[in-house]
């Protein structure tokens, strides 16, 4: 069994606490191995220990300065702590490692939505539709479950970022897609909502009505 | 002459409005044969005392051309116009005329060789100069470069600045593609300063200048061409012009390692001539994107999907040329992901010569590939004909290249062709060439190769790979003295030695490679596929 495989196992089996301790044992062992300190970020991320995680991809950062993943993975966490610049310097760092990294795209577009900046995130929502732009039912890759729901999120971001900026035309396109490569879900079902509320012939559309940013999607 | 005098007297003692007019009212009168008279006597009249008095007539004479609409009677007076014009230093008004003569003879004539004859006859220099420029743009660099030498000297002679300028740019772009960087740069520094005083072209000029400027590896020269050029396009509201700067800005990051933007630039890019219907580019932004793609793990299935779809964009608009780039690119994929068969499927028909006027690093690179693929499957015969094809290439691309940073930098791009080539010949039992290879191994500038790896990641080895490069030297230096002596060179002792030498080199590429590879994912495959300039699609896209 290798440093990781134990650390692994346990936290398949739900035991994250003991999977961070046996992560910890192995970098006290080996504290110059890569990987290690991303592993235990990602525990710690899933526990919702964000500070503690932002350490540990911090460290792995050091050892292995070019790690993609780690970096975005330090961007989501800051975002989750709500330090937007932080944010935006570490999902700049992994697209300066790898500037097709769409999680790092999607992650700087939330990030801008969340302080205001409605059209810099609608910009990072559609760099990510501009690398993966055919996913209608054509595509054999739309049947790949992981790319289909990313891009639903996408998608339903976007939608939601069209409406703050008040493009309804715009806000509509993304629904109706949400609804066409995600149907049944639940972001299909929200979007659905606000299919009708858009095309509400009498009403004016009063923004202040919905809680937009709570019905918004988890980061990935 | 009195009879002269009183045809002058008639046409030339009232201003030239009413001299016009009164040559159309008596339009019917007038013949072909009078002007050509006028012309004859503004020739004759042209001695220096007698300027003057020609520079009246031949303005007569082309007055009367104009109201005959006679293009041949015209180009005649405006040549014969213009000369006296040069012959009285008059020479924007000369250049002006010469211009207007030009034109007529478009008008009458198809061929450029035509009206060369036409200059020729009339024994006009500047005349043949004009024609001259626009007939180098057909030939090959070399005869096309002392052409425009020679207009150029009657350009300056004339002072004739925008044609100077526009002779420069083509020259310019000559030197370009022959990769002669230095010479392109001088040449387009020049038509820039002249051609920003006539505020024409500049943008695109400055784009030019830009991709030498990246060749040359001074970046933050192309980072101001760009600027000022984006500026121009910007204030001109030409969305297409800004479209190429995208690109051009892409490259640019692409070269300075700085990525975090790229797919922003490309996709405005992309956008801009979505707008413009511009379905060629919108293609040639994919590839780029593909081929950035490329380089990154977990996006083989969009750098695919993008490359196919630029494949079939370039087939539709039948430019072989851009499909063979494409399928080149996409070959280089299927081959890095050990996909073989498909490869060798894309590659086949661009070795094979089944596409016209495949850019040289394409066919090349096509080349090695199929005889890397061809090598293992126990076809050695094979892979040595394409490792030979390619380096036929390589080294007429490399004959070009006349700075040593160019050359260094060149070498650095290229995989070794020289290893396998004489591996193969050696198995092959062909001794001779295995040793002519040697020989040539070393004159083309082995030792700049290595001399290159050393400065490009000395600060990212360490100490063993410092050492080995260390011992790389020695041995280098051994193979060079073993091969200065030529009595020696048939012994079996050497091949040996070489094969040794060949693959501690091997070893060592593989070392830097893995370095690489850490240090910089843009340089990880072994291949160089390079980012594509704006300047490479309006190249590939002029011949549409």
């Amino acid at each position: 069994m290798n440093d990781l495989e134990r650390s692994i196992e346990l936290a398949h089996a739900g035991r994250l606490a003991e999977a961070v301790e046996e992560t910890r044992n192995q970098i006290s062992r080996y504290p110059d191995r890569p990987y290690l300190n991303f592993w235990l970020g990602i525990l710690l991320y899933d526990m919702g220990e964000y500070e503690r995680a932002c350490e540990a991809f911090r460290r792995e950062l050091e050892i292995t300065p070019r790690f993609r993943d780690a970096a975005w993975e330090l961007g989501s966490s800051c975002s989750k702590l709500g330090r937007p610049e932080e944010a935006i310097k570490a999902y700049h760092s992994a697209l300066d490692i790898d500037p097709c990294c769409i999680q790092s795209l999607f992650g700087l577009g939330n990030v801008y939505r969340r302080i205001g900046n409605y059209p810099e995130a609608i910009e990072y929502y559609k760099d990510v539709l501009f690398l993966e732009p055919d996913l209608d039912q054509s595509d054999p890759r739309a049947s790949e479950k992981y790319t289909k729901s990313f891009m639903v999120y996408v998608q339903y971001n976007l939608g939601i970022t069209w409406m703050m900026t008040k493009k309804l035309d715009n806000a509509k396109e993304s629904f109706e897609t949400v609804q066409k490569i995600g149907p049944g879900g639940r972001l299909a079902e929200l979007s659905s909502q606000y299919l009708q509320l858009l095309s509400d012939p009498n009403g004016k559309l009063d923004l202040t009505q919905w809680n937009l940013i709570e019905l918004l999607p988890e980061d990935l | 002459m009195n009879a002269n005098q009183s045809f002058l007297d008639h046409i030339t003692h009232v201003d030239q409005y009413t001299r016009l007019e009164r040559i159309q009212q008596n339009l019917a009168q007038i013949r072909s044969e009078d002007i050509e008279r006028l012309i004859e006597m503004a020739r004759d009249s042209a001695s220096e005392d007698e300027l003057k008095a020609a520079m009246d007539i031949s303005e007569s004479a082309v007055l009367c051309a104009i109201a005959v609409d006679d293009d041949m009677v015209l180009a005649k007076a405006l040549t014969v116009r213009a000369q006296i014009l040069f012959a009285a230093n008059e020479n924007q008004a000369g250049i002006h005329c010469s211009l207007q003569s030009l034109n007529c003879l478009r008008r009458k004539y198809g061929l450029f060789t035509e009206m060369r004859e036409f200059f020729v006859e009339h024994n006009f220099g500047f005349g043949i100069a004009l024609v001259d420029e626009r007939i180098a743009r057909g030939l090959e660099p070399s005869a096309a470069l002392n052409i425009l030498d020679q207009v150029k000297v009657i350009y300056e002679k004339r002072d004739y600045q925008l044609g100077l300028g526009y002779v420069l740019w083509n020259q310019a772009d000559i030197h370009k593609t022959a990769y002669r960087m230095e010479e392109a740069l001088t040449c387009y520094l020049r038509a820039v300063e002249i051609l920003r005083h006539f505020q024409m072209h500049i943008a695109e000029l400055l784009i030019n200048l830009s991709y030498v400027y990246s060749q040359l590896n001074q970046l933050d020269e192309v980072q101001l061409c760009l600027n000022e050029a984006d500026e121009i396009f910007r204030q001109e509201e030409n969305e297409l012009g800004q479209a190429g700067i995208n690109v051009n800005r892409a490259a640019l990051m692409r070269r300075k390692g700085q990525y975090w933007n790229l797919i922003r630039l490309y996709r405005k890019a992309h956008e801009l001539y979505q707008r413009h219907n511009q379905i060629n580019d919108m293609a040639f932004v994919k590839m780029n994107v593909a081929t950035l793609l490329s380089y990154y793990r977990g996006h083989q299935d969009q750098s695919f999907a993008l490359l196919k779809s630029a494949i079939a964009t370039f087939d539709k608009a039948n430019n072989k040329r851009l499909v063979a780039k494409a399928r080149g690119y996409l070959a280089y994929i299927h081959y890095n992901m050990g996909a073989q068969k498909q490869a060798k499927e894309l590659l086949l028909p661009i070795v094979d010569g089944n596409y016209d006027d495949v850019p040289a690093d394409t066919l090349w690179q096509a080349l090695y590939v199929m005889g890397s693929m061809e090598l293992p499957e126990g076809n050695p015969i094979i892979a040595y004909e394409y490792y030979e094809r390619a380096i036929e290439i390589v080294d007429s691309m490399r004959a070009q290249l006349r700075t040593e940073e160019l050359i260094i930098d060149f070498l650095n791009l290229k995989p070794d062709f020289y290893g396998p080539l004489v591996s193969l010949a050696i198995t092959t039992e062909k001794l001779t060439e295995a040793l002519g290879w040697v020989e040539q191994a070393k004159s083309r500038a082995f030792l700049h190769l290595l001399g290159n790896v050393r400065s490009t990641f000395r600060s990212n080895m360490d100490a063993i790979l410092l050492e080995q490069l260390d011992e790389m030297d020695t041995q280098t230096a051994i193979l060079e003295r073993t091969i200065a002596s030529r009595q020696s060179l048939e012994s079996a002792d050497i091949l040996d030695r070489w094969r040794q030498n060949l693959s501690d080199q091997i070893s060592l590429r593989e070392n830097l490679n893995r370095k690489r590879k850490i240090h910089n994912a843009e340089v990880a495959s072994f291949i160089n596929v390079q980012p594509l300039d704006w300047q490479e699609i309006k190249d590939a896209l002029s011949v549409l």
